[in-house]
């Protein structure tokens, strides 16, 4: 269990989920969509990003704070389950419940417009780190999560101003656009993958004193 | 298998297997297949005029009567930098650009007055005199000079209220957060200016609403943003809202703004409502929002007002706006800010300019992972072609690939 289950060799693909698998994926998307509805109810995240921090919008809080969360939990995931398609479950779990669940939970920001868009986003961009993690094989682990999250978080960003926004009547002008996307950029990579990399390490460590 | 460097990107990809190129071909049709989720785009050119109000100028209101706007009212700062209410009546001309005192005023002084044109007179209603209590006045002012004053017209004092003229009916909605208007801020008074005759609609805004503007698109009356009155306090407003005079309901609407705001200015243009400047607790705005009222979306224009500011007393005259008297960082001031709105090029199916900047990103992320797909690959050949070599030249295989660990 934890990193290098996979017992595939360098170069390889390593096998498709398995059930057990794919249950690990499901449950930890699922856990951590809710779980950050719950750290940010309602339309907290909105308020923190635009009135506290004073950023433009839209897209901010999913650009800075979701999609990096949902990167993160993803990687996790995947070091812990290293398995094709468990990142594509994870994150397109992650963030479709994330999704649904501030649209019916709570008087959110998204309103039921933007359901179906959303759960678009989501399997685009875990469609995107999936894709990526699968094609840089030949990458280094840190430099493959930089590249998976920046690419997966981007694409949520991306589909969800071209998507998600317009279905509840908000549009993203470019000046905006150009920020609020190199911060994302910045917040993948330091809330996306430091963590999935410090969790690694420590689970090599653990690994190497057994 | 041995990559050769210089492939040419055909053979590479070729080499690359077809599942990158078929995922990234699959993702960017997608995001295509999305862009008919299409928003609104703002279209308008704002800038100061160079007319200037004979005095600076704050909480008046106005009307536009043809090529010429009125303005009501205010608070006035004097030359000596006093401020007193103004009773004055001052007329804009848009030929001219010029701005003049009548010699007309009204009966009385008033500051944050609201007002409607019905096509031959101006109805100046609500505000506060220099007790700062609500008023139930209404005065009817038709050019050039002549001047009708009703001192107890209403059931109850107005202040903060938006109001949209039908072209039959004035709907009035709301009222102030002040200690005088608990009970009436759900309320919307249809008022008749052929009577005149005031019908109160009470309980109809599903919040207790102050300081909203209001537009009339001939089938519905809607509101935008506003403040709200709290147990310890009051909380300002992302909200737009829809009044329906014939089924006397008013329901929220989907498109919301992504910040709070009360005080703004709000007019028609060209079947979209556009909603400018406006308070917020940090100051004054400066942006300007297009609402698409047909597919209820609202776009930020790229445009903004020239200064952030709000004020309840404009006018559109033609396909320009002329905001009179706003409240800026710097107090009140005498210049005249307009904004000219013009239709905008490219648009999509909708009839709205395509979301570029999502589409965009979109596009750069599907490059970006084609091309991590070429140089990982390249990568990962030449470390094979390396270690069949027996080859150990520093950056062969560190064991640490993504697949690298058994």
């Amino acid at each position: 269990m934890g990193t290098g289950d996979a017992g595939c060799g360098e170069g390889h693909k390593p096998p498709l989920a398995g059930i057990r698998e794919t249950v690990v994926a499901l449950a930890s998307g699922l856990t951590s969509g809710l779980l950050i509805v719950a750290i940010f109810p309602g339309k907290a995240l909105s308020t923190l990003m635009h009135q506290v921090l004073g950023l433009p919008g839209p897209g901010a809080g999913t650009g800075l704070v979701v999609g990096p969360y949902i990167m993160m939990v993803t990687f996790i995931t995947f070091i812990f389950r290293r398995r094709r398609l468990v990142p594509f479950i994870t994150a397109s779990t992650a963030g479709i419940s994330q999704a649904l669940g501030s649209i019916y939970l709570g008087p959110g920001v998204l309103t039921a417009p933007a359901a179906l868009p959303a759960i678009f986003c989501s399997l685009a961009a875990a469609a995107a780190v999936e894709l990526v993690l699968g094609i840089a094989r030949g990458l280094e682990d840190r430099w493959a999560f930089i590249a998976a999250a920046l690419c997966g978080n981007l694409m949520l960003l991306g589909t969800y101003w071209m998507a998600v926004f317009p279905a509840i009547g908000r549009s993203v002008i470019w000046a905006d656009a150009a920020l609020i996307a190199s911060l994302s950029a910045a917040m993948a990579v330091l809330l996306g993958v430091l963590p999935a990399l410090m969790y690694m390490r420590l689970t090599m460590r653990r690994a190497g004193n057994g | 298998m041995s990559m050769p460097i210089n492939d040419s990107l055909a053979q590479r990809a070729r080499r690359a297997g077809p599942a990158p190129a078929a995922m990234a071909v699959l993702l960017l049709a997608a995001a295509i297949l999305v862009a008919h989720f299409q928003a609104p785009a703002g279209a308008c050119d704002p800038g100061s005029s160079s007319s200037k109000l004979p005095f600076a100028l704050t909480d008046a209101t106005a009307v536009s009567a043809g090529d010429t706007a009125y303005i009501f009212g205010g608070s006035q700062t004097t030359s000596e930098g006093a401020t007193v209410l103004s009773s004055a009546i001052l007329s804009f001309d848009r030929t001219s650009s010029n701005v003049s005192q009548l010699s007309a005023g009204l009966p009385l002084a008033v500051k944050a007055a609201r007002s409607f044109w019905d096509g031959q007179s101006a109805w100046i209603f609500s505000g506060v005199n220099k007790t700062a209590t609500p008023l139930d006045y209404l005065v009817k002012f038709t050019p050039p000079d002549k001047v009708e004053y009703w001192e107890h017209f209403f059931p109850y004092g107005l202040k903060g209220c938006s109001v949209a003229w039908t072209g039959r009916y004035a709907y009035l909605f709301g009222n102030c957060v002040c200690t005088s208007s608990p009970g009436t801020r759900q309320n919307v008074i249809m008022f008749d200016p052929a009577t005149p005759n005031a019908t109160v609609i009470p309980n109809v805004i599903p919040v207790e609403l102050a300081g909203s503007s209001a537009v009339w698109d001939g089938k519905a009356v809607y509101l935008f943003a506003g403040r709200t009155p709290l147990a310890n306090g009051t909380a300002d407003l992302d909200c737009i809202m829809k009044f329906d005079p014939a089924a006397r309901t008013c329901v929220r609407m989907n498109a919301t703004f992504p910040s709070t705001r009360y005080s703004t200015g709000a007019i028609l243009n060209d079947g979209k409502a556009s909603v400018f400047g406006g308070d917020n607790s940090k100051g004054q705005l400066d942006e300007v929002w297009t609402y698409d009222i047909g597919s209820d979306r609202l776009a930020l224009s790229d445009k903004r007002l020239s200064t952030p500011m709000s004020s309840s007393s404009y006018a559109i005259i033609g396909d320009t706006l002329y905001i009179f008297a706003a409240k800026t960082s710097g107090g009140p001031t005498d210049s005249v800010e307009t904004v000219t709105f013009k239709a905008k090029g490219a648009a999509g199916p909708a009839g709205q300019p395509v979301n570029l900047a999502g589409l965009a990103l979109v596009v750069i992320v599907v490059v970006a992972m084609a091309s991590i797909s070429l140089y990982a690959r390249r990568k990962d050949a030449r470390r094979r072609e390396m270690n069949k070599n027996g080859g150990s030249h520093g950056h062969g295989n560190r064991g640490r690939g993504l697949r690298g660990r058994a």
